[in-house]
């Protein structure tokens, strides 16, 4: 079943990508991506209820391996990317009515789509870490098209540091991969699993200290470039904010939580063989750094997507901070809030895409009165920024919640009143922020409506980061909290 | 649209009588056994509980009382929001207002309070910013909102603390471990939760954003924030001092007691000063809460040194202060709510004649004032009469030590703070509604529709009530503090209060009628007022600015307060932020090779550190 | 034998040096080639050494993609973009040699203990000298295609710490890796050639629109 299903969730979208690529009619290749991405979400959502239901899973002889935490981070990267895939069709039109896209270049992009996709589930789903690190890599080079799409001077250059830094920064993740996988043969002797993270994360000896350390900070600061950490996340404002705004609703929502999972999985493996302090600390470090060094961009920001991009910088740092806390309770405010930061900065980057198109700018003092000129897309924004920010009833507030008290139940006491203080202090900054976009009076009368694909399926991430705050269904709390004892290493 | 916005008015009105309805609940024997529990997320601290207290139920009834007239008066004043197409959006903030306020006072543990806390901020700032098509109103909002934040980053941190202490998010467990916790620990806690609700409370230095923000909020939503909403500071402020840390040290209440009066006396001031109607309420907001924070600061002096009658007067008084304000005050907004929409604008020096165009509005206005300046017969004159008494009991019994020196300074302040509130109600009613209006929309003002009349009716009724039935409202305040608070009985201060309002009443007939007397023996007989032989004009008569100037003479001239701590507080906090934001943004410079160098140096940082 | 990985490992050492000095691109990419080349002898000789018959798939991949195709594309490109083929450095070229030196001393530095606990010394310092030198050579080289350049060499200094930790990574990893940067060279090869459309040059600091 399981197998079945892995196996349709890699060859749907590389059919639909083959298919949309050629497709000429605009409504045919919008049908077979509207199908095809609904198809792959099934699946995806298929296999999270079997690990929900039956444990973990794996399939084609422990080369896939999936549990709960990968089953928590393939939910997230399906809800977006459906919610992409579906705000896709409103947008991608849109470009094409300005002239911003030509028709053959539609094409391209519905393919890139699937396969960057399909290279993010993949990431999740295998069990040996030498493949994880080759399906991120992947990530990169599908999305750098994406990137690219508008061939602009900007874009050009977002997908060039982008393109260099990420692939810089993962190459010294790969460093780290070899040392774990030499250390693991040469305690374990030779072995087509030794790079497998069902057998890392349960060898009976555990691996040497300071080998394991070594690995884990390489793959934290070589993955951390990617996740968008402070001081290696200078690519991610460009590349997120020139990406189309499906793209980096998906590139800030998924992919960053998704190379973050690399880091997860290492996070784990350490853990077994005798937490070190210094990697809590690392994770703390990184994590505060990212929230402070976000503070000033975001404060100064004038560019809408750009500012949205450095509160993913700032999103990312709260996650690895709660995860630098640790304990069970750490890592499930650390999952709470990814799940959370996923929607929420979904939702904002679709909003803000519907406006910088009505608009034609992503300037902020240009885009003005919103709410009245674009209600719904408006309304939206003003919820998913008061999500962001932290305001209850929506669900960061809970997780941020969770995280605070955990920082202070595990003895981080001042660091995490400091980053309290720090969210405190963004609070006012992002309403800031909003409130020049949305409130006052409209520049002109003729900002153009959204077309329906732009704005209803914007209802399915900002309900969940609503409702979630106050209410979250028993399946879902179940994944949560196994996906949280795997990272304490207390589940197989 | 009409019906729904008359249904959420309705709402809103249903759910302040089941709040008032609550907080009689909340006074039963039994109170204490109900509560209910909700859990968010299993085996994690997301869950809400819920449970009542007296000491809430003491603040429960004015959120009551003031949302039920807030729905009545939302109904007339909505209506022309309604007409443009978006009053229900002002109708839902108003409902999930009142209900964020109930939620604070019904919490039994951290994340129900600061959940209800923040959502109070929240939609008390979309209210505020709910005319955004004004650019002061979007500023003020930002002020506010970021200003509240901060202080709910204090209060987190020292809620988060407790927990720690005590192992547990439940109020009862923090009552229980907080006094047994080490001195040190104790100020550590309160010390944040002092700096969060004073931001909440409008506390000088931290008042900067109450001037900003609730002038530009819809009248009836500022007449909840300055009524209601910042109360909740105080009780706050009397779960942290008394249920859980049972006064602490002695230098708290003077600590708290310095604040207060710095607050009374700099807000009267600066209220005197202003010249928007709006803007002196907001400022008498200040002036009034000061009060009270003295109020609750000489109490937990008294209670730290174990004066538990000294304490108890205080206590009492503040409470009653709290009740006063929140009945006048919201009438006073809710009338210059009227007055707003009558004549579109709030400024005093062009408003005038108005109790002939809108006399109910007057009436309702005049008896609000009469609290507001703690004339006998009030309201306000039994609370200031009470806080006099405490106050000089205190100053009386503790002359000789550093709490007496508090007293003391609560005294002259309160003494000040009145005459100078006496003033402002003077130039309120003395502008606004009498002498001849001073501008065509003046003139040419509309009386507001009958729910709004109702609602100021209603609300200034209210305030005589509470100055007549002083005694019997004492009885069942005491009683609340008495169980949540002190244990020892309360001295029944306000039983002096109409002896006292009797001396000065009859006092005050004497010398009218003597002077009336007088006058008749000299013959008195009434002519046109002298214009040089001019036309009379309006700008004739003595203007708000007018009527304050001579204080401003005798005071040294310009206001200092809010400029004082904008100069030097919050401009060159501002700057420093803004140079520095700008300084560090120079990292993000567009050469990728610089990108690679801070990658390079975290890489070789890492390794040297890892290896 | 070991004689040979010796000299192999010098000569590694030493074209990095020079390609973070080098005066024209194709020359650059000629040394890569060499350098790619060294590398999947290297390999064969681990594999003829050690019996491992998989490391000649390896050795095998890495001549076809790393020493022929990378340096194919990259040479196309080059013809490609025209007139620009000299490299621009920041700072004198004795000094960037000095630097990379640097690094290999880094190298010796940072993994005494691992390589105390797996037993192969000097090879893995080199491979970190090379990962930290091909990083270096982006940071002086002021020419996109340079900055490809640097990050095979990265590419390279990984594979040698595999080879030489653990006699490569798992097969699959492996090919996967080589796709990987293939992707990576064709996708540098064609921002660089739109670069040149766009700036009429491949000069990265052109890229400096998106600040702050």
């Amino acid at each position: 079943m399981t197998a079945a299903l892995l196996f349709l969730l890699f060859l749907i979208p590389l059919l639909t990508a083959a298919l949309c690529a050629p497709a000429s009619p605009a409504r045919v290749r919008e049908t077979v991506h509207l199908l095809g991405s609904l198809a792959t979400a099934a699946c995806a959502l298929l296999i999270v209820s079997q690990v929900v239901m039956h444990g973990p899973q794996t399939a084609a002889g422990n080369f896939f391996y999936v549990d709960s935490l990968s089953a928590a981070l393939l939910l997230i990267v399906m809800l977006v990317s459906v919610t992409a895939a579906l705000h896709s069709i409103g947008y991608v039109r849109g470009d094409v009515a300005h002239g911003e896209l030509t028709e053959r270049r539609v094409g391209g992009y519905y393919a890139w789509f699937h396969l960057f996709v399909a290279a993010m589930y993949f990431v999740l789903v295998v069990n040996n870490l030498g493949i994880v690190w080759v399906a991120i890599e992947a990530t990169t080079l599908t999305s750098a098209f994406l990137v690219a799409l508008y061939r602009k001077a900007e874009a050009l250059e977002a997908a060039w540091k982008y393109l260099i830094l990420c692939s810089v920064g993962i190459a010294f993740a790969l460093l780290g991969l070899i040392i774990l996988y030499a250390a693991a043969e040469s305690f374990y002797g030779a072995g087509n699993n030794r790079l497998d993270f069902t057998f890392l994360a349960h060898t009976t000896h555990g691996l040497p200290g300071h080998l394991l350390l070594l690995a884990f900070v390489l793959t934290l600061a070589g993955y951390g470039a990617k996740v968008g950490l402070a001081p290696l996340h200078f690519w991610l404002p460009d590349a997120h904010s020139q990406a189309p705004a499906p793209i980096s609703g998906m590139l800030s929502g998924a992919l960053l939580n998704t190379a973050l999972y690399g880091i997860l999985r290492l996070v784990i493996i350490v853990q077994h063989s005798g937490a070190t302090p210094l990697v809590s600390e690392l994770c703390l470090t990184f994590g505060l750094l990212s929230v402070l060094v976000a503070f000033p961009f975001l404060l100064l920001q004038q560019d809408v997507k750009r500012m949205l991009a450095y509160s993913s910088v700032e999103q990312m740092g709260i996650v690895l901070f709660a995860v630098g806390i640790g304990g069970e309770a750490g890592y499930l405010a650390a999952i709470l809030q990814m799940f959370n930061h996923a929607m929420t900065k979904s939702t904002l980057f679709f909003s803000a895409g519907n406006l910088t198109q009505q608009y034609r700018t992503k300037n902020m003092s240009r885009i003005r009165g919103a709410l009245r000129a674009s209600p719904f897309s408006g309304v939206v924004f003003l919820l998913a920024t008061l999500a962001l920010v932290g305001a209850p009833p929506f669900s960061l507030f809970s997780s941020e919640f969770a995280l605070s008290a955990a920082g202070f139940d595990n003895g981080h006491a001042i660091v995490t009143g400091a980053l309290v203080l720090l969210l405190a202090a963004l609070f006012g900054v992002m309403i800031f922020q909003m409130g020049r976009m949305l409130f006052g009076v409209p520049p002109r009368a003729d900002v153009t409506r959204a077309s329906p694909w732009m704005t209803w399926p914007l209802l399915v991430p900002v309900t969940f980061a609503l409702v979630f705050g106050v209410f979250i269904p028993h399946a879902f709390q179940a994944l949560f909290h196994h996906a949280a004892l795997v990272l304490a290493g207390r589940l197989p | 649209m009409k019906s729904l916005h008359h249904m959420l008015c309705t709402l809103s009105i249903l759910l302040g009588l089941a709040v008032i309805a609550l907080a009689a609940l909340s006074f039963q024997p039994g109170a204490a056994h109900l509560s209910f529990a909700y859990t968010i997320l299993q085996n994690s601290p997301l869950r809400l509980s819920f449970a009542l207290t007296p000491l809430a139920g003491v603040f429960l009834f004015p959120l009551g009382v003031l949302g039920a007239l807030a729905g009545v008066y939302a109904i007339g004043y909505g209506a022309e929001y309604t007409a443009r197409g978006h009053g229900v959006w002002l109708d839902a903030g108003l409902l999930s207002f009142i209900a964020s306020m109930a939620f604070v006072l019904t919490a039994a543990n951290v994340l129900t309070f600061m959940m209800g806390w923040e959502l109070m901020s929240v939609t008390s700032y979309l209210l505020v910013v709910f005319d955004h098509e004004r650019q002061d109103a979007v500023r003020s909002g930002l002020v506010y909102i970021a200003m509240a934040q901060l202080g709910s980053a204090f209060l987190l941190a020292a809620f988060l603390l407790l927990y720690v202490a005590a192992g547990s998010f439940s109020f009862a467990a923090f009552a229980r471990t907080a006094p047994t916790l080490p001195p040190g620990e104790q100020t550590a806690i309160m010390l944040l939760a002092l700096v969060g609700l004073f931001l909440k409370a409008g506390i000088m230095p931290l008042h900067i954003w109450l001037p900003r923000a609730h002038p530009v909020a819809p009248s009836h939503v500022s007449g909840l924030m300055s009524g209601v909403m910042i109360k909740l500071a105080i009780y706050a402020l009397l779960l942290f001092g008394f249920t859980w840390f049972h006064a602490g040290q002695a230098w708290w209440g003077e600590l708290i007691t310095a604040a207060g009066i710095l607050s009374a006396v700099a807000g009267a001031w600066l209220a005197s000063q202003e010249t928007r109607l709006k803007r002196i309420l907001a400022l008498g907001s200040i002036d009034n809460m000061g009060l009270i924070t003295m109020a609750v600061g000489v109490a937990m002096t008294g209670a730290a040194l174990h004066k538990p009658v000294l304490a108890g007067a205080a206590l009492s008084a503040a409470v009653f202060q709290a009740y006063s304000h929140a009945l006048f005050k919201s009438t006073l907004f809710q009338g210059a709510g009227a007055v707003l929409q009558g004549t579109h604008t709030d400024n005093l020096n062009q408003l005038g004649g108005l109790l002939r165009r809108m006399p109910a509005t007057g009436a309702s206005v005049l008896v609000a004032l009469l609290s507001y300046a703690a004339l006998p017969l009030s309201a306000g004159f039994i609370s200031e009469w009470m806080l006099f008494s405490a106050l000089a009991d205190a100053a009386a019994r503790e002359l000789h030590s550093v709490a007496g020196l508090f007293a003391v300074g609560a005294l002259l302040s309160l003494f000040l703070t009145t005459a100078l509130t006496v003033l402002s109600a003077a130039r309120i009613f003395g502008v606004a509604f009498l002498a001849d209006p001073r501008s065509e929309p003046a003139a040419a003002a509309v009386r507001p529709p009958l729910s709004m009349r109702l609602a100021m009716a209603a609300g200034a009724s209210l305030t005589v009530m509470l100055g007549l039935f002083a005694s019997g409202a004492l009885h069942y305040i005491n009683q609340a503090l008495r169980g949540g608070l002190l244990r020892p009985p309360l001295p029944p201060a306000v039983q002096a209060a109409p002896a006292v309002t009797l001396t000065i009443l009859s006092f005050t007939a004497l010398v009218f009628a003597l002077s009336s007397g007088a006058r008749r023996t000299r013959r008195s007989r009434t002519a046109a007022t002298w214009t040089c032989g001019g036309q009379r004009t309006p700008s004739m008569s003595y203007s708000a600015t007018g009527l304050s100037q001579p204080a401003a003479h005798a005071l040294g001239g310009a206001s200092p307060g809010t400029s004082f701590a904008m100069r030097y507080m919050y401009r060159p906090a501002w700057t420093a932020v803004t140079h520095i934001a700008r300084a560090a943004r120079q990292i993000q410079s567009g050469h990728v090779r610089s990108y690679l160098v801070y990658l390079f140096a975290t890489m070789l940082a890492l390794l040297l550190i890892a290896r | 034998m070991n004689i040979l990985f010796d000299i192999l490992t010098v000569a590694l050492i030493g074209s990095t040096s020079w390609l973070i000095a080098v005066r024209y691109i194709a020359s650059a990419i000629r040394w890569l080639a060499l350098q790619s080349f060294l590398l999947a002898l290297f390999t064969a000789g681990i594999a003829l050494t050690a019996h491992r018959t998989d490391l000649y798939w390896v050795a095998g991949i890495t001549l076809l993609i790393k020493a022929i195709a990378i340096p194919a594309i990259l040479y196309r490109v080059m013809q490609r973009v025209g007139l620009d083929r000299q490299t621009r450095v920041i700072a004198r070229r004795d000094r960037l040699v000095t630097g990379v030196l640097a690094m290999w001393l880094v190298g010796y530095y940072v993994t005494p203990h691992i390589a105390g606990t797996l037993g192969h010394k000097p090879y893995l310092a080199v491979a970190v000298g090379m990962l930290l030198g091909g990083v270096l050579t982006m940071i002086v080289h002021e020419k996109a295609l340079m900055q490809g350049i640097g990050l095979i060499v990265m590419e390279n200094g990984l594979f040698l710490a595999a080879l030489s930790t653990s006699f490569g990574m798992p097969l699959l990893v492996d090919i996967g890796v080589s796709l990987d940067v293939l992707v990576i060279v064709v996708l540098m090869g064609l921002l660089t050639l739109r670069m040149d459309e766009q700036f009429s040059s491949m000069h990265i600091d052109k890229l400096r629109r998106l600040r702050g």
